[in-house]
């Protein structure tokens, strides 16, 4: 075997997730086809979880290691807040937490902080949600309002023939999203619809 | 040669395997001293294991297909396997041969297996010895008296030595060995056999001299284990007046834990692992290659530590290749040793396929025990494990 050369003018941009396999990559699979050229998105520590996230030492260190390493021009953190947007203690918390990742990586950040879990942006596309759950949902207006998205999906789907929905169906949903209409429905403040737009004045994604 | 390569003890350098189980076409280089395998479960290490241990063990797996190949080199040899099917025989390795420093052997070895489905070694014309299939037998060769059981040493430790055998030659001059071994392990010789070398045997305390005499085992067992001492059970051998000799039957080991004398199957897994790892290590000392399949099971970390120092020790002299899960396992690396790390995956076509790390995995890998402290935080954090085929090109 032999060494070939590795570098490559692609453009990395690594996520980081609560949950790598569901939430990283299900955005992931939202973002790749809208990849500006030589944009490649690729979910880096793949086995860390919330929690391990919060622990700082060990997460930042890592996320360093990572972001050197693999060469990465930009991080995508993915936090869920656990709590709605009022409670403002919890959100200075995340922001607090994503400014001292950020500067771990040299200010390359990119801070998507889901307010009311990723699923609200399931729910942005109802009409995907009907085709394949074979429901009749009318949309649901502003999909960030919703206190408990996770469960409300559960809820809906609970009797339908493909089964109820659970996190792990989460990456295989986002594939089939229409990111037009998740864009067009998950407004307002810190909301899918204004971290678009920062990728996309970022020269990551194109629409 | 150089003298100082001449010394260099014997290692596996390359292997080129064919044809069992999971392996279909794999080759991969090794480092003299310590390698470290990892992979998915599935991916075939435990395959690859089996295969090259083929080298110093015979046979006791069935191949999967018709005919397997395999060419092992080492740094100053090289050693072939060819096998098929064929006649009564489950299977026959055609041609063997190995050659270091000291000696090269080719021989032929037929297998068959016996009722029970257990492989019996016909005829092995490099050792010159028969050996029986079931039960014990008493062979005279000068002053040595050999017992020879169709055991492995698993299945000793396990049931212990079952049968009798009569010993009516141990009263003559004194001086002779009493050595029992089993037909494809002779751990059991060296345990038995070092307490009564030389020993002038007695009437009345020959029970009492059948101990384990062996400091350093016991030292090692002391200091690694929770077992602090051993010896034969003393109802194993038992005085026959008629023929005024002594038989010896179902000899069983037992083992001082916590102050009590425990029969083998009272010992938990970890701790029979334990003795087993540093009984191979210490029985046969003269072997090169070792080969460990996930040390690390029912082992406690604090032992699993001072496990690992002792083999990483041992392989300055020794190659040792281990299998491993463990996270801990792999924090006994350097930072200067990452290429010491094998990673196996299973491909659909290839089937069993094996690569050391990249210089981006190894770079990588440094940072991660520079930033973050170990290197299995890139292990269970990161992406360690995965290929990455951009990176290679077959020459």
């Amino acid at each position: 075997m032999k060494q070939k050369n590795t570098k490559s003018n692609k453009i990395k941009i690594g996520v980081v997730g609560e949950h790598p396999s569901n939430d990283s990559e299900s955005l992931c699979h939202l973002l790749r086809p809208l990849a500006c050229e030589n944009v490649q998105f690729k979910v880096i520590l793949t086995k860390l979880r919330g929690s391990q996230l919060d622990n700082e030492r060990m997460f930042l260190s890592s996320l360093e290691s990572e972001f050197l390493s693999e060469e990465l021009h930009h991080v995508i953190f993915i936090r869920d807040l656990d709590g709605v947007f009022s409670e403002k203690e919890k959100v200075t918390i995340r922001d607090n937490w994503s400014k001292r990742a950020d500067k771990t990586i040299n200010r390359q950040g990119i801070f998507f902080l889901a307010i009311a879990e990723m699923e609200a942006l399931i729910l942005s596309d109802i009409d995907k949600v009907n085709e394949l759950y074979k429901l009749k949902l009318k949309a649901i207006n502003n999909p960030m309002t919703e206190k408990d998205p996770k469960k409300k999906l559960m809820q809906l789907t609970e009797k339908t023939k493909r089964g109820k929905y659970t996190e792990s169906d989460a990456p295989v949903i986002f594939k089939e999203l229409v990111f037009q209409t998740v864009y067009k429905n998950h407004k307002g403040e810190r909301s899918f619809q204004v971290f678009a737009d920062e990728l996309k004045d970022k020269q990551i994604i194109a629409f | 040669m150089s003298e100082t390569k001449e010394q260099q003890p014997a290692y596996i350098s390359r292997v080129h395997l064919k044809g069992y189980k999971s392996i279909r076409d794999l080759e991969i280089d090794f480092k003299a001293g310590l390698n470290i395998i990892i992979g998915p479960n599935g991916s075939g290490k435990t395959n690859f294991l089996e295969f090259v241990s083929l080298i110093n063990t015979y046979p006791i797996y069935q191949f999967t297909q018709e005919e397997f190949d395999g060419l092992i080199e080492t740094n100053n040899s090289k050693l072939e396997l060819k096998g098929q099917y064929g006649g009564d025989f489950q299977y026959q390795i055609i041609e063997k041969s190995f050659s270091n420093n000291k000696h090269i052997l080719t021989r032929q070895i037929d297998f068959w297996n016996n009722k029970e489905g257990n492989p019996i070694v016909l005829f092995d014309e490099t050792v010159g010895k028969h050996f029986i299939k079931n039960g014990g037998k008493v062979q005279v060769i000068q002053d040595i008296i050999y017992i020879t059981f169709g055991n492995k040493i698993e299945s000793i430790l396990e049931k212990g030595i079952q049968g009798s055998v009569i010993l009516t030659n141990i009263h003559g001059n004194g001086n002779q060995t009493v050595a029992i071994n089993s037909t494809s392990d002779f751990d059991i010789f060296w345990l038995i056999g070092e307490s009564l070398q030389g020993m002038k045997v007695l009437e009345n305390d020959f029970i009492s001299k059948i101990k384990i005499k062996n400091d350093e085992l016991i030292n090692y067992l002391k200091q690694f284990t929770p077992i602090r001492d051993l010896k034969i059970d003393d109802r194993s051998l038992v005085y026959n007046p008629i023929n005024n000799g002594y038989e010896l039957r179902n000899v069983n080991l037992l083992f001082l834990v916590n102050k009590k004398w425990l029969y083998w199957h009272q010992l938990s897994d970890g701790t029979k692992r334990l003795f087993y790892i540093f009984l191979k290590f210490l029985s046969k000392k003269n072997n090169n290659l070792f080969f460990i399949e996930e040390p690390e099971l029912g082992i406690h970390p604090d032992q699993l530590y001072l496990l690992m120092d002792f083999l990483k020790e041992q392989s300055k002299e020794k190659q040792i290749i281990i299998t491993t899960h463990s996270s801990e396992v792999l924090n006994i690396l350097d930072k200067d040793e990452l290429d010491r790390i094998i990673v196996t995956r299973y491909d659909d076509e290839k089937g069993t396929q094996m690569h050391h790390l990249s210089p981006h995995k190894i770079k990588k890998g440094q940072m991660y025990m520079d930033k973050v402290g170990y290197l299995s935080n890139f292990w269970v954090h990161s992406n360690l494990e995965e290929y990455e085929a951009e990176e290679y090109e077959v020459e």
